[in-house]
């Protein structure tokens, strides 16, 4: 990170490479869709190079990437919202990538289990268990203190249990 | 089964729903590369937190030097030394903890200590504590219009402070309006109050409560309903 602030190309590059993937996953597990969440990818890799002068040196790395993430996802959500009231939604949206190529799985897909959540806590999940971040860069990232990031994993690993026994998984 | 085995069941049930991580599609990589390359020079890194906490506390300093500079210092000479020291420190120690929250609102992914909620109580509850302690209720038979015309005075140094403190907030990237917004103008109230004390010679506990201590309040409120309203870039 320090040489993508200096300007070296071929950090720049690896550390596209290392994190587009992490934050694809973050973005699809909020209920985008493939070309959302590649557009949001976008959008946070040019607030990133836009900001990357405020990444200070030592400081974990994780939480500062997340945290810009967040907000580019917060406020294209703002910003579809305001748009959508003056659109006519059609019939048939999207479909969300599900696990492709994992035929047989006896696994429930990610997205649909974790739609139930509220979007809090499934920012916390996601960040927890699909990004792999400790509580306390989750507490960082999102801004909300250690046991409330605690609390909310708590709750949402509740619902997503109750959810997978109501489907009839694990048992 | 008894309950650890119940709950390995469960930890293994969750962790393998999170093993299908979903895969990323690289078609975008090639796109986000070349945009970034292209604008690939040497930047110059923000300084520290505790740096900018310090720009934010010397503007405020300032813009209270000015305010003791420009109008007379009726509240001042009206308190008793121990009164200044008391009143006066409970105004720095709140102006240091708001300023050391704005500036890590300034960096992203800065370490959380408290909410912003519970920093505003604190601070209300300190400064309205030391009010209570240190003033009475006094007669004061303009409290409306003594009223208005400390809110003027107030507001005048705090508006001033709120852009100085947006300018250095500017270095940085604020990533949430609505906890920095309320921050920054909470803090520029403050600014306003702390020239209201040194100036102002009601020492009406009623008066004060309302009045001096209203410009905070309505400086956080400002800018949060600010925030709210703008647009995201």
């Amino acid at each position: 990170m320090l040489r993508y602030q200096e300007g070296g190309e071929w950090e720049t590059t690896f550390l596209i490479e290392r994190l587009s993937p992490e934050l694809f996953r973050f973005f699809m597990a909020q209920q985008a869709t493939r070309g959302e969440a590649n557009d949001l990818l976008q959008d946070t890799w040019l607030r990133i190079h836009r900001v990357r002068h405020t990444y200070r040196a030592g400081a974990p790395l994780l939480p500062w990437v997340f945290a810009i993430a967040r907000r580019v996802r917060i406020d294209a959500f703002r910003k579809r919202s305001r748009i959508s009231r003056n659109e006519i939604v059609p019939d048939r949206l999207p479909e969300r990538a599900g696990n492709e190529g994992k035929t047989g799985s006896t696994v429930p897909d990610i997205y649909q289990l974790m739609a139930v959540l509220p979007e809090s806590q499934r920012e916390v999940v996601t960040l927890l268990k699909i990004n792999g971040l400790t509580l306390q860069e989750i507490s960082r990232a999102t801004g909300l203190t250690v046991g409330a990031v605690k609390q909310k994993a708590s709750r949402a690993y509740a619902t997503l249990r109750e959810k997978l026994r109501a489907e009839g998984y694990g048992q | 089964m008894n309950s650890g085995e119940r709950d390995t069941n469960k930890k293994d049930q969750l962790d393998e729903f999170f093993r299908n991580k979903p895969e990323w599609d690289r078609a975008s990589f090639q796109a986000i590369e070349s945009a970034i390359r292209s604008d690939l020079k040497p930047v110059r890194r923000l300084s520290g937190i505790s740096l900018f906490a310090l720009l934010f506390i010397l503007a405020a300093l300032a813009i209270v030097a000015a305010g003791a500079c420009f109008l007379a210092s009726h509240g001042w000479n009206a308190l008793t030394p121990a009164a200044r020291l008391s009143v006066f420190t409970v105004l720095a120690l709140s102006a240091v903890l708001l300023a050391f929250a704005l500036a890590q609102q300034m960096v992203p992914g800065s370490r959380v200590y408290w909410t912003t909620g519970f920093l505003f109580s604190i601070v209300s509850a300190l400064i309205l504590a030391i009010c209570a302690a240190i003033f009475h209720i006094e007669a004061n038979p303009h409290f409306l219009r003594s009223g208005l015309i400390c809110l003027g005075v107030g507001t005048s140094f705090a508006i001033p402070a709120a852009i100085l403190f947006a300018t250095i907030a500017g270095r940085g990237v604020v990533l949430s309006r609505e906890r920095a917004w309320p921050l920054g103008g909470m803090l520029a109230g403050l600014v306003g109050m702390t020239v209201l004390e040194i100036h102002c010679p009601i020492l009406d506990l009623r008066h004060i409560a309302a009045w001096h201590f209203g410009i905070p309040l309505a400086g956080a409120l400002t800018g949060y309903l600010f925030a709210r309203q703008r647009a995201p870039e």
